[in-house]
């Protein structure tokens, strides 16, 4: 956990309300990547606060251990599981836009495979999904991930090699890829 | 170790998750297997495009857990003070018709009204003889009054508590609020600073592409 992490942590466990308002600035970006990944991108709102809300209520619970965003994910998951296991949807998401002076077709290019990888995604089990997002977009351990999921983390790392195993052939058959990407 | 081995570990080893015997074994094979390497190049695309991915849009309002929680303590409070009331008025009930609940001689005696035991004229005491006119009892009107006092002093004190509670959630909301107009601010503020980039950069004659 990082300094500022930390120190946010203490003040908000404390009763500060407005560590509270900081925390959720620190992680409503990573926390909506997370949830695109595990669920349809128009419950991302919703579920985005759900979190929030069960983190605020368990901020008598929370023990100071170190390990604040592997918490904080593990809750995401629990509303993701809870939200009802359903998958991304396989439409392009409404994100924030592009700033740059990218050309009309280069952006229509990188539209495409980012919506060849959210199908692709979507068709992943969700046991796979879960070990990608915690890998991948909350940056966990196998290791912590196994404490926090009770499972052995050689069986989480076998669901991860296989979960970008099946994105890269997926990605990699040229009906899924707008022409010219690899 | 064969290209088998080495692909079922490739996943990990683009992340960096590989260690000791794996790590080593899995660089030596592919010093000299190119089909690997390439294996390894496609796995590490797939991450990249994973981290350009966008994130989805999610505009996110504090201020409704704020809400969400002061309406959860505020129906917490109200079961509380239910609960008291209820216990009050029981004990208030109670108190007024004497009512008297006895386990005895695994017998449960239930008596109403004040006892009083009276000497018969053998000068024995006579069996029990229950008044049902206790209220009117000058000690049960006293118990009563401080009965009624209690209650209202506890009302007054939830009542103020209750005033406390909305007082904090009022600067909580106001607190948010400012955060809100600040961020606002604050995009605004970018937007007119990209824009201008944009303009800098490509010239008026883009302007109706301008991000």
């Amino acid at each position: 956990m990082s300094d500022a992490d930390s120190e946010m942590v203490g003040r908000w466990s404390r009763g500060d309300e407005a560590a509270f308002a900081d925390m959720v600035r620190r992680w409503e970006q990573p926390l909506a990547r997370f949830l695109g990944r595990l669920t349809d991108a128009n419950q991302v709102p919703d579920l985005l606060q759900e979190t929030f809300l069960r983190v605020h209520r368990a901020r008598l619970r929370y023990c100071e251990n170190g390990h604040f965003s592997a918490w904080l994910f593990q809750i995401a998951v629990n509303v993701a599981r809870d939200s009802g296991r359903r998958r991304p949807s396989p439409e392009s998401l409404d994100c924030e836009p592009v700033c740059d002076a990218e050309s009309a077709a280069s952006l229509l290019e990188r539209r495409e495979e980012s919506d060849a990888l959210l199908r692709a995604v979507a068709d992943l089990p969700m046991e796979l999904r879960e070990v990608l997002a915690l890998r991948h977009d909350a940056g966990l351990s196998f290791e912590e991930m196994a404490r926090r999921l009770n499972v052995p983390a050689s069986t989480l790392k076998s669901r991860f090699a296989a979960a970008l195993r099946r994105l890269r052939e997926r990605l990699s058959d040229p009906g899924e890829l707008p022409e010219g990407s690899s | 170790m064969n290209c088998q081995d080495v692909r079922d570990l490739l996943p990990l080893s683009v992340y960096g998750d590989l260690a000791g015997a794996e790590r080593a074994g899995v660089e030596a094979h592919l010093a000299h297997c190119d089909a690997c390497r390439k294996d390894l190049a496609a796995l590490g695309g797939v991450r990249q495009m994973l981290d350009e991915s966008p994130t989805p849009r999610a505009p996110f309002d504090a201020s409704a857990i704020h809400h969400a929680e002061s309406q959860r303590h505020r129906r917490a409070a109200w079961r509380w003070r239910v609960a008291a009331l209820v216990g009050l008025a029981a004990a208030i009930a109670f108190a007024a018709v004497r009512l008297e609940v006895r386990f005895d001689n695994q017998q449960v005696a239930i008596r109403l009204g004040r006892v009083e035991t009276v000497p018969s004229p053998d000068g024995n005491l006579s069996p029990i003889v229950a008044r049902q006119d206790a209220g009117s009892s000058p000690d049960v009107h006293e118990q009563l009054k401080l009965l009624n006092e209690l209650v209202h002093a506890l009302a007054a004190n939830l009542e103020a508590g209750d005033r406390g509670n909305r007082e904090e959630m009022e600067k909580l909301r106001q607190e948010i609020a400012a955060i809100q107009k600040l961020d606002q601010k604050r995009w605004s503020e970018t937007r007119r600073d990209v824009s201008a980039l944009y303009t800098a950069q490509f010239g008026a004659r883009n302007t109706g592409a301008n991000p």
